[in-house]
C-alpha cells in the first residue's frame, strides 16, 4: 500500500507532500490543482517506465513524437519537457515515498544515461531508481510517430516499422500491465472495452462475477448475469437483461460501462495501486452509491488501494456516506509556495457537509 | 429551499449562533461603516467546533485574517466563554486568554460573550433594553409575568432564562406588518430607528471596531 509520496519538480507541481493516503482515496481540487498530475506521479512511481510518461503526454493531447524525417529545428516540441516544472528539465523529476513499509525513489530526467533495466522486479529489488529519458529521446527520434490513445507499451517488445515507412509502435498494453499500478476508467487507460471480457474472466476464474452483477444490477435494473461470448475468436462481454435476447455491455450506456470496467479493473490484479481519473464521469448521481460501494469492496477483496480524482462533490459527500472503513479525501491545492494537499475523514467530509462548508 | 454554502468573502469573520445575532451584528457593522468583516450563523453554540474544524481546511481559509466567536452569556458566561475557547483549542487553532482580546494567529482570534461584561443573558436582552430605551417599558410585564407564573401548569414551569427573548418577541411581532419578523423587522423600521445607537450596545460597537483595528495592525505588520 502507498502510505506516502513527494512529488518534485514534475508538470504543474514544483513539490507536493502527501502523507495521508488510506485504502480509498478521492483527490478533489480546483481545475489545473494537479488532481490528475498526481494519479500520472503514482503510476511514474510505482511503474516507472518512460514510456508511461509517453503515455500520459499523449493523453493530455501532446503530440511529442516527431517522425523520422521531422528536422529538430521544425518547431516540434520537446518530446519531454512538459514533464517538468515550468519546462525547466535541468533538474530532474522526483517520485520519493513508501509503499507496502519500503522507501522508495525513482527520477527521471533528461540527461541521465544509464543502461535499460528490467523493470518487472524493480519495486523489490531496486529501491532507488533513474531512468535515462535521454536515451528514450536518442530512440524516440528515430523509432516513433506522433502516438495517440493506447500508446504505453511494452518498449522491448513491441517496437517496428510501422507501414507508413516511419517507425513506431501500434500496439497497446495487455489489459494488465505487471505493475503495482494501473490506469483505469477512461478510454485511454489501459483498461478498454475490448478488454472487458477478459477482466470478466478473471473476475469469474475467482468467482467473484455474482459480486459484480449485484453491483451492476444497482445501475442496470433487471440485470440477471454477465456473460463472455466468443465471436470471430474475440471475447466479447454480454449482459442478459431479461430479454429474449442477450445484449453488447456497450448498450447499457457509457456510465454503466464506466463503472464496469473500473469495478473489473479494480477486482483483476491483487494488491497494488489503482488509478482513475474523474471516476464520477457519466454515472448518474443516483449510482455513485453503488459504485463506491463496489469500488471500496474490491479493494477490500483484493487488497488494493484506490486513487481517484473528481470534481463533484456529490461524489464526494456520497464515498462519505458509504462506510468506508479507510476513506480519504485528499484537497489539492495550489499555493505561490507549492502544492498542499489537505486530508479530510469520512467523518470530515461529513462534518462540513452539515456545516455547509465548501469542500473543493 | 437549499441552504447556501459558507464562502469567505472578506478578511475578517465573525462567528455567531443565530441569524437574529447575525443580523444585529451586521446591522451595527453597516452603521459603524466598517465593511471587511463578515458575519455568519454557525446555528447554535455547539457548532462552533465542526464548523471551525471544516473552514480551517477549507481552500478559503487562508485568506482570514480574523476569526472572532461571538456568542449568549446564557446561564454562565465562564462556561460559554470556555465553550468558544474549546471551540479554537480543537480547531487548532490559537486560544484567546481573555475575552475581548485577540490572541495572536494566523488568523487572530477572539471570543466574547454577550451581554459584555455580564454574568448571564443574551443578545435578546441587549436588544429589549435597547428598545425600551427607544420607546420605553410597557406597564404590563409585570401582570404578563405574574400570570404566566401562577396559571402555567407545573410540568411548564415559567423559564425565567426565557422571559427576555418572550417580551422581545412580543414587542416586536405586535408591531409586525407583512411578513418580516423580530430583530430583523424592528433594526430595520423607523420606530425602532435609535435602537442600533443605544448606549447599551456601546461596548458591542466597541468591539467591532476592537475587530477592524486588529485588521489594521495585521495590514501595517504585514506591510513591513
Amino acid at each position: 500500500m502507498l502510505s506516502e509520496l513527494q512529488v518534485e519538480n514534475f508538470r504543474s507541481i514544483r513539490n507536493l507532500r502527501l502523507d495521508q493516503f488510506g485504502q480509498v482515496n478521492i483527490l478533489g481540487g480546483r481545475n489545473g490543482s494537479g488532481k490528475s498530475t498526481v494519479l500520472e506521479a503514482v503510476e511514474l512511481f510505482l511503474a516507472p517506465e518512460p514510456l508511461r510518461a509517453a503515455f500520459h503526454n499523449s493523453r493530455r493531447g501532446i503530440d511529442m513524437l516527431p517522425s523520422q524525417n521531422t528536422p529538430q529545428s521544425s518547431g516540434v516540441e520537446s518530446p519531454w519537457e512538459s514533464l517538468f516544472c515550468d519546462f525547466v528539465n535541468n533538474e530532474p523529476a522526483r517520485f520519493t515515498g513508501i509503499y507496502s513499509q519500503n522507501q522508495i525513489s525513482v527520477t527521471y530526467e533528461t540527461n541521465f544515461p544509464i543502461a535499460k533495466t528490467n523493470q518487472a522486479n524493480l519495486l523489490a529489488q531496486n529501491p532507488s531508481y533513474v531512468f535515462s529519458l535521454q536515451q528514450w529521446i536518442n530512440e524516440a527520434r528515430l523509432l516513433l510517430i506522433s502516438s495517440n490513445r493506447g500508446a504505453a507499451v511494452h518498449l522491448e517488445s513491441l517496437i517496428h516499422p510501422v507501414p507508413d515507412g516511419t517507425w513506431g509502435w501500434t500496439a497497446s498494453l495487455p489489459p494488465i500491465s505487471p505493475c503495482a499500478a494501473i490506469w483505469a476508467g477512461d478510454d485511454t487507460g489501459q483498461v478498454q472495452q475490448k478488454d472487458l471480457a477478459d477482466l470478466f474472466s478473471v473476475a469469474v476464474q475467482e468467482r467473484r462475477e455474482s459480486f459484480v452483477v449485484e453491483v451492476m444490477r444497482e445501475i442496470v435494473p433487471g440485470l440477471n448475469k454477465l456473460v463472455s461470448l466468443s465471436k470471430n475468436k474475440k471475447a466479447r462481454l454480454y449482459a442478459d437483461t431479461g430479454r429474449p435476447k442477450l445484449i453488447p455491455v456497450s448498450l447499457l450506456g457509457d456510465g454503466a460501462v464506466r463503472v464496469l470496467r473500473i469495478l473489473l479493473a479494480g477486482l483483476a490484479e491483487e494488491g497494488g495501486v489503482w488509478l482513475v481519473d474523474e471516476i464520477e464521469n457519466g454515472v448518474h448521481y443516483k449510482f455513485l452509491g453503488a459504485l463506491w460501494r463496489g469500488v471500496a469492496e474490491a479493494c477490500k477483496q483484493k487488497n488494493r488501494q484506490l486513487i481517484c480524482t473528481t470534481h463533484s462533490r456529490e461524489a464526494i459527500l456520497s464515498a462519505a456516506e458509504q462506510d468506508i472503513a479507510d476513506l480519504r479525501y485528499l484537497r489539492i491545492s495550489r499555493k505561490e509556495t507549492g502544492h498542499v494537499a489537505i486530508p479530510y475523514s469520512g467523518a470530515e467530509l461529513r462534518d462540513a457537509e452539515d456545516m455547509l462548508v465548501e469542500i473543493r | 429551499m437549499a441552504e447556501k454554502k459558507f464562502e469567505a468573502v472578506q478578511p475578517n469573520l465573525i462567528l455567531v449562533e443565530g441569524y437574529d445575532d447575525q443580523f444585529v451584528v451586521q446591522q451595527l457593522l453597516a452603521a459603524e461603516g466598517i465593511t471587511n468583516v463578515q458575519v455568519h450563523a454557525v446555528g447554535s453554540k455547539v457548532n462552533f467546533k465542526p464548523f471551525l474544524n471544516a473552514e480551517r481546511k477549507s481552500e478559503g481559509f487562508e485568506a482570514i485574517r480574523t476569526i472572532s466567536l461571538i456568542a449568549d452569556a446564557d446561564n454562565s458566561r465562564e462556561s460559554s466563554l470556555k465553550e468558544l475557547r474549546d471551540a479554537f483549542h480543537e480547531a487548532k487553532l490559537p486560544v484567546p486568554a481573555n475575552p475581548s482580546e485577540f490572541a495572536p494567529g494566523p488568523p487572530s482570534v477572539l471570543v466574547e460573550c454577550i451581554p459584555i461584561g455580564r454574568d448571564t443573558g443574551a443578545l435578546e436582552d441587549v436588544i429589549l433594553e435597547a428598545i425600551e430605551d427607544c420607546v420605553g417599558t410597557q406597564p404590563c410585564w409585570g401582570d404578563i409575568r405574574g400570570c404566566l407564573e401562577t396559571n402555567l401548569p407545573q410540568a411548564a414551569k415559567f423559564n425565567e432564562a426565557r422571559w427576555n427573548k418572550i417580551r422581545l418577541q412580543l414587542v416586536l411581532n405586535c408591531s409586525l406588518r407583512g411578513y418580516k419578523t423580530g430583530i430583523v423587522y424592528a433594526l430595520q423600521s423607523s420606530e425602532y430607528a435609535g435602537v442600533l445607537t443605544a448606549p447599551c450596545l456601546a461596548s458591542l460597537r466597541a468591539l467591532l471596531h476592537k475587530i477592524q483595528a486588529e485588521h489594521h495592525r495585521l495590514q501595517e505588520t504585514s506591510a513591513t
